[in-house]
């Protein structure tokens, strides 16, 4: 199941550092956007991220290393050396989901974007999410 | 929409002369026993039960119809006018001062204005549009009693509920609410009475307000509930046997055991009564010296003829005279044994951490025990002091014999049948300081009032307001109901969006008696306890089948075989998703021959061999030694190994796999228990769902608060449901 960042409903997937969206397709985040997802099957899933890396704030933080997370077990660490849109996908070993309750998949951002304007702290824009085949 | 009016008022007051006629009839056999008020109570309180007595009988041949209930009603009223039973002979009281008179009287009506109103409005109590009403409208629907298996409340005794029936026949709702509340009317004025009738009528008056003005009194008789109807009973019982104490009118025995009787037929806690009046009658009698044997054989076989037609009627209905109680003893799929122990456990607490809580709860706060009565009761230690007369002791013993079934429910509505002999008791030690007990009074009146409520209640269960446009229909039931409760809309949601025939599967009670949808909740049954588990196998860690454990051991030829339960894992029940019996590594096909049993909970062994990953046998009691799963295999088959798949929540159960032998009978196989994990590759919702439709349940309704709501919400694919309906936050789905 692929979550898309506009969808109505959400909110409910989001546990943590997902900031609400304003009229955008995609949301800002913090260190460690949190989502819940439920796995309808276990086997030869993979996860799967849409995001991209702010141009005026990578010029700021310069690279980034992501870690990508599912139920805990770190599934991929990442350094991305450019801004711009960005895609992970990567298969998910089935021991580490269930298909009976909701799996978490977490992104790590080292490093934060600090606004210059306000001071507010942002890690990366997040377009999609999930976990499919 | 004035209009809707008459027809509530002519269902209660119908329901009420009705019953009181028959009272009157029969107490034409009782001349120059009772005072002219006693006469007119005990008519109604006697003519009730009469009354309930012929609708169960008319139940049951399905002939509770509008035209049969006026019959009998209009036959009874005017044989009781043409026999001049309504003219009531006896003494009078001495009359009382005129100022006393007008002040109880002032009082009394100010607050039966305030709960006839309550009564009088749209019904919306919470047990009352449950299943106090949700099975009378079972029954009105069917002209009778249907076969209700899947609630058993249902299976509890519906004295009260059956003159309900008869009113709502005409009035619906409202109409039963009145009829309880004609019981708020008649307890006060019995405990009244019977203070005049002892020489301590200002302790009577004074006893009567301090019951009926209490606020969980007045909430719980201005609606439609059974408690103030049970402590009516319990009062005339202690009334009657009181006369007969001092009369040995052996007539007055046949009306201890109808009260005692129909106490029970109320409430299943009213079965005190019963061993109250046989025993206080066979007291009496042993220290009189005088036959024992034969005046309480008159009042046990009385009571036990109101009682035994609804044991009758739960044995065949379902299995248990007592249902949904003692189902050890009397198993049955309808009631599963840990649904009433759990239930019973958290009724003894509900949420206290300690009963010393209590005394404040149950006077001043209220909201733990739903409901409260009043400041004025922190004072009942003291109506101890009454064990100095023998009108105090009486009614203390009568507390205390009423008050013994507290604790299996410590709501404060199960204390109202011993409230009126607590308030008695208390009147009686404040009598001879007249002026100090008319000031309890005046202060219990005072905080009694809805003006008093919020200063120190807010948030019991009490009437706070009433709206008396809504009582007068002014505005429409719709209307207010839609407006002001959360349940009635949901109900007419289900009359809308569900075609009639159909089930609706919930989690938690709804108002069952605003719509004509068969509901199947939860907790109110086995079979629907199942389906509930269906739905948690399929999403929960505990519930799924994750778990296998498997017993290997050198092939032999077994005819029966079983796995048992070797150790006694208290609050965890043993469950079996599927048990599988293998040969060189390959399961034995399941063949028509085999044959399968288990202990306990028989009914669903097979749930244990249906290749559904989301339905399970289980003990649905603490798991123990002796408990066990078997196939008979109906002829000799070679078993190398077999294999349980279960759920983390009975991973303490302790297993064996035994075979029946000719020589040693039962004989354990020495082969270890091997458990393991086996996840879960493919959701099982769409399953849960597919065995909710072969049971023929199409519509689930979930409310967001409960377990499980955000999945069904999120997940809806994953289920197969379609979310067609919504009010406020609680959705109706169609499983696809």
């Amino acid at each position: 199941m692929l979550l898309e960042m506009d969808q109505p409903d959400l909110a409910p997937h989001i546990v943590k550092d997902i900031h609400e969206r304003y009229q955008t397709p995609w949301r800002w985040t913090d260190s460690e956007p949190t989502l819940n997802v439920l796995a309808v099957v276990i086997d030869n899933l993979k996860l799967s991220l849409e995001f991209a890396i702010y141009d005026q704030g990578f010029a700021q933080t310069g690279p980034l290393d992501l870690e990508f997370v599912v139920n805990g077990h770190t599934l991929d660490k990442v350094r991305y050396d450019t801004p711009g849109l960005k895609h992970f996908d990567k298969p998910v070993p089935p021991g580490w989901l269930s298909a009976v309750v909701e799996s978490t998949i977490a992104i790590k951002v080292d490093k934060l974007y600090v606004a210059p304007a306000d001071g507010a702290k942002f890690g990366i824009i997040l377009a999609k999410a999930g976990l499919v085949r | 929409m004035i209009r809707a009016l008459p027809p509530i008022l002519f269902g209660a007051l119908f329901t009420v002369a009705a019953a009181w006629a028959m009272g009157a009839i029969l107490l034409r056999g009782f001349a120059g026993i009772f005072y002219k008020w006693e006469a007119r109570l005990f008519a109604f309180i006697a003519g009730s039960a009469c009354l309930s007595a012929v609708v169960f009988l008319l139940c049951i041949f399905k002939f509770a119809r509008p035209g049969v209930f006026l019959a009998i009603g209009l036959a009874s009223i005017g044989y009781a006018l043409f026999s001049k039973a309504d003219r009531v002979h006896g003494k009078n009281f001495t009359p009382l001062p005129t100022l006393g008179r007008w002040l109880f009287a002032a009082v009394f009506a100010a607050f039966s204005v305030y709960y006839l109103l309550n009564a009088m409005s749209p019904e919306q109590s919470p047990d009352g549009v449950s299943y106090h009403l949700g099975v009378v409208a079972q029954y009105y629907r069917a002209r009778g009693f249907p076969l209700i298996t899947n609630n058993y409340y249902a299976s509890l005794t519906q004295g009260i509920e059956l003159l309900f029936l008869f009113a709502f026949e005409y009035g619906k709702h409202s109409a039963a609410a009145m009829v309880h509340f004609s019981f708020w009317i008649a307890l006060p004025l019995m405990i009244f009475s019977y203070g005049r009738r002892v020489g301590h009528p200002l302790a009577g008056a004074a006893a009567a307000l301090f019951t009926a003005l209490s606020p969980v009194v007045g909430m719980d008789g201005s609606v439609a509930y059974v408690d103030v109807a049970l402590a009516a009973y319990a009062f005339a019982l202690f009334y009657v046997l009181q006369i007969w104490d001092q009369t040995r009118d052996r007539r007055l025995l046949i009306l201890a055991g109808l009260f005692a009787g129909f106490a029970y037929e109320v409430k299943y806690t009213g079965g005190v009564a019963a061993l109250y009046a046989v025993g206080f009658v066979a007291w009496k009698q042993f220290r009189a010296k005088k036959p024992v044997l034969r005046p309480a054989l008159i009042v046990a076989l009385t009571a036990f003829a109101c009682m035994a037609p609804w044991m009758v009627k739960n044995a065949i209905e379902v299995a248990n005279p007592v249902s949904p109680f003692a189902s050890r003893w009397f198993p049955s799929p309808y009631v599963h044994t840990s649904q009433i122990e759990d239930w019973s456990r958290y009724l003894r607490k509900y949420d206290f951490t300690s009963y010393r809580e209590l005394p404040i709860e149950l006077t001043v706060t209220g909201i733990k025990t739903s409901g409260y009565f009043g400041p004025l009761f922190l004072l009942a230690p003291l109506a101890l002091l009454a064990l100095r007369s023998r009108e105090g002791r009486q009614v203390l013993l009568a507390a205390a014999i009423f008050g013994a079934t507290y604790f299996t429910n410590i709501g404060a509505r199960f204390l109202i049948p011993v409230i009126p002999f607590i308030a008695l008791a208390l009147a009686l030690v404040f009598e001879r300081w007249k002026w100090l007990l008319l000031l309890l009074v005046a202060g219990h009146v005072a905080a009694s009032t809805p003006f008093a409520f919020n200063r120190y209640a807010s948030g019991a269960w009490a009437v706070w307001t009433v709206s008396p446009r809504a009582a007068l229909r002014l505005e429409s039931q719709d209307a207010y109901l839609t407006r002001t409760s959360s349940t009635y809309p949901v109900a007419r949601m289900l009359d809308r969006l569900v075609p009639a025939g159909q089930k609706v599967f919930t989690f938690g009670p709804i108002a069952a008696a605003y719509t004509s949808r068969e509901i199947l909740v939860g907790w109110f049954s086995g079979p629907s306890e199942i389906l509930q588990d269906i739905l948690w196998s399929a999403m929960g860690n505990d519930q799924a089948p994750q778990r296998v454990v498997k017993f290997h051991f050198p092939e032999r030829l077994i005819r029966r075989l079983r796995v048992v339960e070797t150790a006694r894992t208290p609050d965890q029940i043993w469950s079996v998703s599927e048990l599988r019996v293998l040969a060189e590594g390959k399961e034995i096909p399941r063949a028509p021959e085999w044959r399968l049993s288990a202990h306990p909970n028989p009914w669903d062994v097979q749930l244990a061999f249906d290749n559904s990953p989301v339905t399970r046998w289980r003990t649905w009691q603490d798991a123990g030694p002796g408990m066990y799963i078997q196939i008979d295999f109906g002829r000799l088959q070679a078993v190398d190994s077999v294999t349980i798949e279960t759920s983390n929540d009975a991973d303490k159960s302790s297993l064996a796999v035994e075979e029946l032998t000719n020589e040693a009978g039962w004989n354990r196989i020495n082969a270890p228990a091997e458990p393991s994990e086996s996840p879960i590759r493919a959701s099982l919702r769409r399953a849960a769902a597919e065995e909710f439709k072969a049971r023929g349940v199409r519509y689930l309704l979930i409310e967001d608060g409960a377990w499980g709501a955000k999945d069904f919400r999120l997940y809806s694919n994953a289920w197969g449901i379609r979310c067609i309906g919504q009010w406020r936050d609680s959705r109706l789905y169609y499983i696809e």
